[in-house]
């Protein structure tokens, strides 16, 4: 009995040495497999990663290819089946919503925008300002994503002073800034590729009244005329710095027309502008219909075209002053309002015939103060120092307040900007009114499967002669 | 009788565990090579979107051709094969091809369209 027992116990303890053995086995095989099921799944995500990124960038790559789409056909285009391929990947978009966009706004984000020169050109804003006591900071901003594209400093210990759009002959655009010192001045040409010439002057070229425009000379250089609203001023070599005299008839002033041509005639000395009524605002369009570019000169009295075909002046000064003044294409043209003495108010148009008195619409006599500007029935300019828009139909909308200024930035119409602490508010082509906006969803298909996109909105703006479609991802704005 | 395991269990329980384990240090020297195969390719991954936002910021894309540069990234050495290619009707594609030695390889395309009226859509 007692040998059974022992027995027993001898050969359970070689089947317990087994089972320890497997059960090592077993633990480690499972080790194993659970680090190979790891393995696995790391590279399936991997390849869902890969997968992921590949599909939003052609998913990226269908949007921008709608905005072409919607650039080239307008709105229209979003009825027609909307399916692009690329590398593989097939993006369906749906239209799920449309409405109006609104006018078009944006912000230029910078830090202490309230003592930087702001310059609108062409396709873009740059600023400049001072950032110490030896340099200057340069900033190019792109217009319709509101990013800085280029930044580069100046070695100046002189404060921007002011500045001008100008566009190289390579129809780059870029700005001429004037720096000024005490007794000193620099002039700067720059363009998103950096500074193109930086050109010393021994005098002050700036006065507070400074008109300033931007031209080329026949040899390319740049040239930059500074007046003070007289018809007398300085046409600046900006490669030399050198000033030349130059004169125009009676209110009037030197510029630059938008064809690059010049307006004014080269004098041997300085003349003297005593008495010459002051420009107070002069802008460029086609005034007469006649296809070549014009000028237009307002003075406190006066509202003078200068005729880009013919070279005539045509001048009114109806004994008033000229309070309000601009054109409205399609409807009056150049027109102009003169508060008469013992008379009231009273409206000017340019026709076949000159200067002719008309009675306007109620949204002429809404006060809009020095230069509007007009499409059909809608009119932007400043009223009560507010930046306006308004229409025939009494519709009225400030855009935007405080110390706001103009110019082009998108490559569009008169655009306006007022400058905060932190940055510049814009509206862009008020004229134009507003947009139209597409809300698409996105589905994309890829070896097989079917992963769901993003929402889309693009906004699409009329202005003239071309639209333009901005697109970004709904919920991220761009 | 003597206590303990005789000569043939021994045997038995070690070619158990040295086939066991054996298995085992496979499935570690995988683990650890596709461990860093995984993290080459996805600093090529990564690699190859930078080069693609890189372009999606610019303004123009360059004219057509090839580049290729070095890069690095943690610690892993790269080849950043770069291709721009017009397609006319106002686009162009990109493939960005980053490498780093015979094993690992990850490309990337991106398609823009070069008319100056309508933004690009930035991914990142």
């Amino acid at each position: 009995m007692k040998n059974k027992t022992f027995r027993d116990s001898a050969e359970s303890r070689r089947g317990a040495a087994l089972m320890i053995a497997l059960l090592a086995a077993v633990v480690v095989m499972l080790a194993a497999t659970l680090l190979i099921t790891l393995t696995r799944k790391l590279v399936d995500a991997h390849v869902s990663r890969l997968f992921d990124a590949q599909i939003s960038l052609s998913e990226s790559s269908a949007a921008d290819g709608l905005a072409f789409l919607l650039a080239e056909n307008g709105p229209s285009a979003s009825g027609g089946p909307l399916n692009f391929e690329f590398a593989g990947v097939v993006t369906e978009f749906s239209l799920t919503e449309s409405g109006t966009a609104g006018i078009r706004t944006g912000f230029y984000s910078l830090q202490n925008a309230l003592s930087a020169v702001f310059v609108p050109a062409g396709s873009r804003l740059i600023s400049a300002q001072s950032i110490n006591d030896s340099s200057a900071l340069i900033t190019f901003f792109r217009g319709d994503t509101f990013q800085s594209t280029a930044q580069f400093v100046i070695e100046t210990d002189l404060l921007p002073a002011s500045g001008i759009s100008y566009t190289t002959s390579l129809g780059e655009d870029g700005a001429i800034i004037v720096f000024e010192g005490s007794s000193k001045s620099l002039i700067c040409v720059v363009t998103s590729a950096g500074i193109q010439l930086s050109t010393p002057v021994a005098s002050r070229i700036l006065s507070t009244r400074s008109m300033l425009s931007a031209g080329e000379a026949p040899d390319g250089t740049p040239m930059l005329i500074v007046t003070n609203g007289s018809n007398h001023g300085f046409v600046y070599n900006c490669e030399t710095g050198n000033p030349q005299s130059i004169d125009s008839p009676s209110g009037t002033c030197p510029v630059f027309l938008s064809n690059g041509e010049l307006f004014g005639s080269f004098s041997e000395t300085s003349s003297s502008s005593f008495g010459s009524a002051q420009v107070i605002d002069v802008f460029n369009g086609d005034f007469n219909n006649d296809g070549c570019a014009d000028v237009a000169f307002a003075t406190r009295f006066s509202l003078t075209v200068y005729s880009g075909s013919t070279g005539e002046l045509l001048k009114i000064s109806p004994g008033g002053s000229l309070t309000s003044w601009g054109s409205v294409e399609g409807r009056t043209g150049l027109c102009g309002m003169w508060n008469m003495p013992f008379a009231g108010d009273k409206w000017f148009r340019l026709g076949f015939e000159g200067f002719t008195e008309f009675h306007p619409e109620m949204v002429y006599d809404l006060g809009w103060q020095g230069r509007f500007q007009g499409r059909g029935n809608t009119l932007t300019g400043f009223i009560d120092g507010m930046a306006v828009i308004a229409s025939s139909t009494g519709y009225v909308l400030e855009l935007l307040g405080g110390d706001v200024f103009t110019g082009d930035a998108d490559g569009g119409e008169t655009d306006f900007f007022s400058a905060t602490e932190n940055g510049v508010e814009a509206c862009f082509n008020p004229v134009y009114g507003d947009g139209v906006e597409l809300a698409f969803s996105t589905v994309n298909h890829y070896r097989g499967n079917r992963y769901a996109g993003e929402t889309y909105k693009f906004s699409i703006y009329d202005s003239g002669s071309r639209t333009r479609v901005f697109h970004s991802i709904e919920g991220l704005d761009l | 009788m003597r206590n303990g395991f005789t000569l043939v269990e021994l045997i038995v329980a070690t070619l158990i565990i040295l086939v066991v384990l054996t298995a085992f240090s496979v499935a570690i020297t995988s683990f650890v090579r596709g461990g860093k195969t995984l993290e080459l390719q996805d600093g090529a991954l990564t690699l190859a979107r930078v080069e693609i936002a890189d372009f999606e910021r610019r303004e123009n894309i360059p004219d057509d051709g090839r580049t290729l540069r070095p890069d690095t990234l943690w610690g892993h050495r790269y080849t950043v094969e770069t291709t721009v290619q017009s397609q006319g009707n106002n686009t162009v594609d990109v493939f960005v091809a980053v490498s780093s030695g015979d094993s690992v390889s990850i490309e990337l395309s991106r398609r823009f369209y070069t008319d100056i009226n309508t933004n690009r859509q930035e991914l990142l």
